[in-house]
């Protein structure tokens, strides 16, 4: 009887023993699978490859190709859009893209483009990766092809290479409605006039502008025989505007210190100085002619941090212009 | 001749041997009783920790984008994804190690694959890297160093 009993509890301890074990497994079991299954989301983050290999410029919408090199199909959700102008956009789409696959993209309906528009955007992924283009900004206009390597670079955009005048308001300032492209000049002769030139640093250091800078108009039709200088405006500060005193326009002076244009970025110079260091502005001459010009863009700078303090002298630009003075 | 039997030892053997017997059995049923009690909330406390332990697995976050915005007051835009197999509650928010109230009621219930743009305002300066982090109420984080 005893050994019966003892029996009993022998198998009934066992029973309790491996249940608890096999529960124990059970749970191990379960949790594995989970870490697994995240583990494996995880791989599939890593391993989303996508690279947007061709932006559109000069389209109303946002118009791009997108490759799938990676080893998952991907969901592409978010849309990212920066402007130059420091204003941010996001937007949703939803596009999947097989791996191997090569895709064309047209941006939302809502993200109409402008041709002056500069931007940068990024596009987001359902396993939260994000992919922007290998430019590190578009601009939506056709451009140029080639390249050349030169201190400074002009992009040739509408807004670009712009001029103001003297109006019948003191100061003239850089509104829409007073600036001007300023290839093809058909304005009146005696009006003060104010350039502005955007121009792209490609050294890896700040450079600064001196005050030497200076834009020289040279055209053949003064003298069929021979070139000679129509103009010759110096650098006056950045952000001048036209103000009158007394019968004369004027324009800011340049600082003393220079201007500085930082490392890679664009920045406008502005000309309209009869003198260097002066502040009166050039004005049109001439009468009802047609003038063709070669505008020479010359900059003179130092760079920073350079150790030999070295005055370096570049022209930026050879602008084709017409000026026509209409009275 | 009479025989009369004057030994009653087998059965008192017997009675003693069968109170010991049940004795025995109801010690051994108190015994799995308690022993049953406390595998009960070892079990318990263990399947809470890795149901826990589950879900904390399959929650998971990123930050997308940071946008350092200016205007009258600079902020912060961090747009969130749950990149993860479950819901996520969003409890904080922390720029440069210190915590900041979002434009959102903590604590925020993002469903899976959701985003959320966390906006809060901050007086960045431009050049300069920031610490950003996000953290659940499972205490998983997600973290990124970003420009301005």
């Amino acid at each position: 009887m005893s050994g019966v009993i003892s029996g009993v509890f022998l198998v009934a301890v066992a029973v309790m023993i491996f249940n608890v074990l096999a529960w124990q497994f059970f749970q191990a079991d379960a949790h594995n699978r989970l870490v697994r299954e995240a583990q494996q989301r995880e791989w599939e983050r890593f391993n989303e490859r996508l690279a947007i290999v061709n932006v559109e410029v000069g389209t109303v919408y946002l118009n791009f190709t997108l490759k799938n090199y990676g080893a998952v199909a991907s969901h592409i959700v978010d849309l990212f859009v920066k402007f130059a102008n420091g204003t941010y956009q996001a937007y949703t789409l939803n596009t999947w893209i097989n791996p191997g696959n090569t895709t064309r993209i047209i941006g939302p309906s809502k993200l109409k483009l402008q041709l002056t528009d500069i931007y940068d955007f990024q596009i987001g992924t359902e396993r939260g990766n994000l992919f922007a283009p290998a430019e590190p900004s578009i601009i939506n206009q056709t451009q140029p092809m080639g390249s050349q390597n030169v201190p400074f670079t002009l992009s040739f955009l509408q807004d670009a290479f712009e001029y103001i005048r003297e109006g019948p308001i003191s100061p003239v300032t850089w509104t829409s409605e007073n600036k001007k492209p300023a290839w093809r000049i058909v304005d009146e002769k005696g009006k003060a006039v104010l350039f502005r030139v955007n121009v792209t640093s490609t050294y890896k250091s700040d450079v600064l502008l001196l005050s030497g800078s200076s834009m020289l108009l040279v055209t053949p039709d003064l003298d069929a025989s021979t070139m000679k200088i129509g103009y010759r405006m110096y650098v006056v500060n950045e952000g001048s505007v036209l103000t009158k005193d007394g019968q004369k326009w004027y324009a800011n002076q340049f600082p003393s210190g220079g201007q500085w244009i930082q490392a890679g970025k664009s920045r406008y110079v502005y000309f309209s100085a009869k003198n260097e260091n002066g502040t009166e502005s050039t004005t049109l001459i001439d009468s009802a002619q047609d003038y063709n010009y070669q505008n020479y863009v010359a900059i003179f700078y130092k760079i920073k941090n350079d150790l030999s303090n070295t005055t370096f002298g570049a022209t930026v630009a050879v602008i084709a212009m017409q000026i026509k003075t209409t009275n | 001749m009479t025989y009369v039997s004057t030994s009653k030892k087998g059965i008192s053997t017997l009675v003693a041997t069968i109170l010991m017997i049940n004795t025995a059995i109801v010690m051994g049923a108190v015994m799995i009783a308690w022993a049953m009690g406390l595998i009960g909330t070892y079990q318990g406390g263990t399947q809470i920790q890795y149901m826990l332990m589950g879900e904390r697995a399959q929650e998971a976050i990123v930050i997308e984008h940071v946008w350092f915005m200016t205007g009258p007051s600079k902020s912060i835009i961090v747009f969130v994804r749950n990149v993860g197999a479950r819901e996520t509650d969003l409890v904080s928010l922390y720029v440069g190690g210190s915590s900041y109230a979002a434009n959102v009621t903590w604590p925020y219930t993002l469903p899976t694959s959701n985003k959320v743009a966390l906006q809060i305002t901050y007086n960045w300066a431009y050049g300069t890297s920031y610490l950003i982090v996000v953290a659940t109420k499972r205490g998983n984080q997600a973290r990124g160093e970003w420009t301005a």
